[in-house]
């Protein structure tokens, strides 16, 4: 379901990215702008500020691209952990980093439909069923199912070993399973 | 185990095999369903072609001030121009607004620290705040920003970034020029207001002065830290002199000669030079001034906040003084002799902080430093 496949395309790609292309750059912003978003909108409280540390993630991006090196993993992977820390510096700033563990079913049940763009109530429901788990499983299953990181990158992402994150993922998936059972 | 032996067959489960056991099969499709979910969320093509746009002019903007910002920093020069400052903010924030969503960009950067990719627009921010206040306005909006600096610095100083500490300084500095000049111009109807606000601004002076000697000592190495406090007691020295009996023009105009103004200068020095190598704390006499009224006011500079009681004796009568950071001002009625036996003793544990004669004449109403009992010197009277 998560097997990473990397193009010969895309690493062609990247590579002219990390040499400055700018055109190559806009291939992959294209590719993975919507995929950032919707990970860090997964694990924020607001849309206003997913798109705005998108934004910041794809600057971040830009400016460190001669940094990346293919050998080391998948730009993929470089790419998330980019966004990763993001997040982390802006609850870190926000004070916040305590408050995402409780995020109240009550807070994610007034984000009224009509109020957000994306006005899909299954959308909200999965939120609030993420909302059912403590910080570090909603992690788990957000780089695993909506990133589509594999066991390794998401181990190594979240400082992890890949046998925590198999028994994490399958205890986080039991407790949604019941969530929607109930819902 | 059972635990181990699931998540294996998930594995198995979840890369396509067939499975008997429906609890996990269950599981998978519950995975499927969140992924399937998620990708409901989506972004249409022109937004994203929009926000690639918004990001080169981003990625220019930031280049520009990145360099702009180098250049003041190596230049030294750190006295950006007014207009230039404003032009950029709206530039700024017109951008910000029009590309990355309004408002909520400009809220964000109320969190931004320096070297990140929004803290120029909070700036920028902070100079709108300031062209749409008045001028009393202005006092309390710069002094909070002036805090917010120095929050910044401290958070950089946790961080190591000395390149943060740099940031946020050039802007406190810029930020305590406009204040010093601000107060030579405010003028309150009500003197009473004037005189409150005056020692609000220099309180807070005081406190941010105290909070840059803590970055500074726990820094050690930050030079530019030491002249931003240099530069502090300076100002407080000058709004002190202004408190005293100036007028507002004659601070603007630079005419000072009534006050010392010699000594005021030379005073700071001597405080900086006390602080980084003896750091004990002593008092010094920096004004004795006789009122019409026959009252006497004495201003005394310390090295240091003292937190214990201190004692004022003039001519072996008790006085109460009130004390700031590093002031203590002292008033009452004035002894009929022209010999002046000032002490200064520091109640929690009976020790002399001062111990000084002065002379004054009844002729012209002058002060003279007579002699200065504890050493410390340079503190003689002042004519007013």
């Amino acid at each position: 379901m998560n097997n990473i496949v990397v193009s010969d395309e895309e690493i062609q790609i990247v590579q002219k990215a990390v040499l400055g292309d700018q055109q190559a750059f806009a291939q992959l912003f294209e590719q993975y702008y919507v995929p950032i978003n919707r990970y860090l909108y997964f694990h924020m409280n607001s849309q206003q500020d997913a798109d705005d540390l998108t934004d910041i993630v794809f600057l971040k991006t830009w400016q460190n691209l001669s940094n990346f090196k293919l050998n080391k993993g998948t730009f993929k992977a470089w790419l998330y952990r980019i966004a990763h820390n993001q997040l982390i510096d802006f609850y870190r700033r926000s004070s916040l980093i305590d408050s995402i563990d409780e995020i109240p079913e009550t807070e994610a049940n007034a984000m009224k439909p009509e109020n957000l763009t994306i006005a899909k109530q299954e959308i909200q429901q999965l939120r609030t069923a993420l909302a059912q788990l403590d910080e570090r499983s909603r992690s788990v299953i957000i780089h695993r199912f909506i990133a589509g990181l594999d066991h390794h990158e998401t181990a190594k992402l979240l400082g992890l070993s890949e046998g925590n994150v198999r028994v994490i993922q399958l205890r986080s998936l039991k407790k949604i399973k019941s969530f929607f059972m109930e819902d | 185990m059972g635990e181990r032996k699931d998540c294996k067959e998930f594995e198995k489960i979840i890369s396509g095999s067939q499975s008997s056991n429906h609890q996990l099969v269950e599981l998978k499709n519950t995975a499927e369903k969140i992924k399937t979910t998620s990708m409901q969320y989506t972004i249409s093509e022109n937004e994203v072609k929009f926000k690639w746009e918004t990001l080169m002019q981003q990625i220019k903007l930031h280049e520009k001030s990145v360099t702009n910002s180098e250049n003041l920093r190596f230049n030294n020069k750190t006295n950006l121009n007014q207009q230039r400052r404003f032009a950029m903010a709206w530039i700024f924030i017109a951008i910000s607004v029009l590309s990355l969503g309004g408002v909520g960009t400009v809220y964000a950067s109320n969190d931004a620290l320096p070297g990140d990719v929004l803290y120029p627009i909070k700036i920028a921010t902070e100079d709108i705040q300031l062209f749409l206040s008045d001028e009393e306005g202005d006092v309390d909006l710069l002094l909070d920003f002036m805090d917010e600096r120095l929050e910044e610095m401290e958070i950089m100083k946790e961080d190591n970034n000395l390149e943060g500490i740099d940031l946020a300084l050039e802007s406190y500095q810029n930020q305590m020029k406009q204040i010093t000049n601000l107060m030579t111009k405010v003028k309150p109807d009500d003197p009473v207001a004037g005189d409150a606000l005056q020692a609000e601004v220099q309180n807070r002076l005081e406190e941010q002065a105290q909070r840059m000697l803590n970055i500074n000592e726990e820094k050690g190495e930050q030079l530019q830290i030491q002249e931003q406090t240099q530069e502090h007691i300076e100002t407080q020295e000058q709004l002190k002199s202004g408190q005293d009996d100036l007028s507002t023009e004659e601070i603007e105009n630079g005419n000072q000669n009534n006050t010392g103004s010699e000594q005021d200068n030379q005073q700071p020095e001597e405080q900086q030079s006390q602080q980084q190598t003896g750091m004990q704390f002593s008092v010094s006499l920096q004004s004795y001034q006789l009122t019409q009224e026959g009252q006497f006011i004495m201003h005394f500079s310390m090295n240091a906040a003292q937190s214990g009681e201190i004692l004022v004796r003039v001519n072996g009568i008790e006085y109460a003084c009130s004390s700031s950071q590093s002031s203590l001002v002292c008033q009452g009625q004035a002894p009929t002799d022209e010999t002046v036996h000032i002490e200064v003793i520091d109640v929690n544990n009976g020790s002399s902080l001062l111990d000084q004669w002065i002379l004054v004449s009844s002729n012209d109403s002058s002060s003279t430093n007579n002699d200065n009992g504890n050493g410390q010197g340079g503190s003689g009277g002042k004519q007013h």
